[in-house]
């Protein structure tokens, strides 16, 4: 069955087309928080597990007017800011927490670059992730971000400028 | 330094893939949690309506059935326990 089949018997309440799609999108936005987070796999699984039950809850009024990704996108986005805003400030997310991303596409570059992704704002590593890696179009990333589309070239516009000058910087 | 092109690339290139398995069985029976609670919630509330229909009666019946005040006292008092606990019960 299609997305489009699953994301339809979802809506109406079908537990098994909702949990085919949740293993669909799991990974990208288990990926996506596990950045927000630098690297805090706990948090991010949390979160990833929180949103798809956001998802669940409020899927009858999912409308279609963006991609069921997207709207995945933004539920996680949103809960990550307000776990942001609960966090206490001596309690900060500084640097990448993770362990190295290993296996066939571990390179030393990628190191580098979840270390840089650590040092951006939210929706500069949001902004970039959702354009780059996960190919949405300007458009699509505004609407998951819940931004209007200037401000969210300005993140992207910034947030690469940030991830030259850290990487060029790295030995 | 690196280049735009270089940069373009590494961001491009895909996330590394997370394995669904332990993380979708979590999530359907956190899911199926979700679906039993207002069953489990409607239960409760009857379990307790009932323990206090039957302290109310347990009062009122008392002195026709020549029911010791004590023994009385002491079924209303577990009742309005027994209430209050599923009542706590149905909001956690």
């Amino acid at each position: 069955m299609d997305g489009k089949g699953l994301v339809e018997r979802a809506v109406a309440r079908d537990v098994a087309a909702f949990s085919a799609l949740a293993r669909q999108h799991q990974s990208n936005v288990r990926g996506l928080l596990l950045r927000l987070t630098r690297g805090n796999h706990a948090l991010a699984d949390d979160l990833a597990q929180e949103t798809f039950l956001e998802a669940w809850r409020g899927i009858a009024n999912f409308r279609g007017e963006s991609s069921f990704a997207t709207w995945l996108y933004r539920i996680a986005y949103s809960r990550f800011l307000m776990q942001a805003r609960k966090r206490k400030p001596d309690d900060p997310l500084d640097d990448w927490q993770g362990e190295s991303p290993s296996g066939e596409g571990a390179t030393l570059a990628r190191v580098d670059l979840e270390r840089a992704f650590a040092k951006l704002s939210p929706p500069e590593s949001a902004a970039l992730t959702l354009c780059f890696a996960f190919g949405l179009s300007n458009t699509e990333a505004a609407d998951a971000l819940s931004m209007p589309l200037g401000t969210l070239k300005s993140h992207v516009l910034r947030g690469r400028e940030k991830l030259k000058s850290l990487l060029g910087g790295s030995p | 330094m690196i280049t735009d092109t270089d940069l373009d690339t590494l961001l491009a290139a895909p996330l590394p893939e997370a394995d669904a398995g332990a993380f979708s069985v979590e999530l359907m029976e956190r899911i199926a949690e979700h679906e039993a609670r207002p069953a489990r919630i409607a239960a409760w509330i009857m379990a307790g309506l009932l323990a206090l229909v039957t302290a109310i009666a347990l009062i009122l019946l008392a002195p026709l059935i020549q029911l010791s005040a004590a023994i009385a006292a002491a079924f209303v008092a577990m009742m309005l326990l027994l209430s209050f606990t599923v009542f706590r019960s149905a909001r956690a």
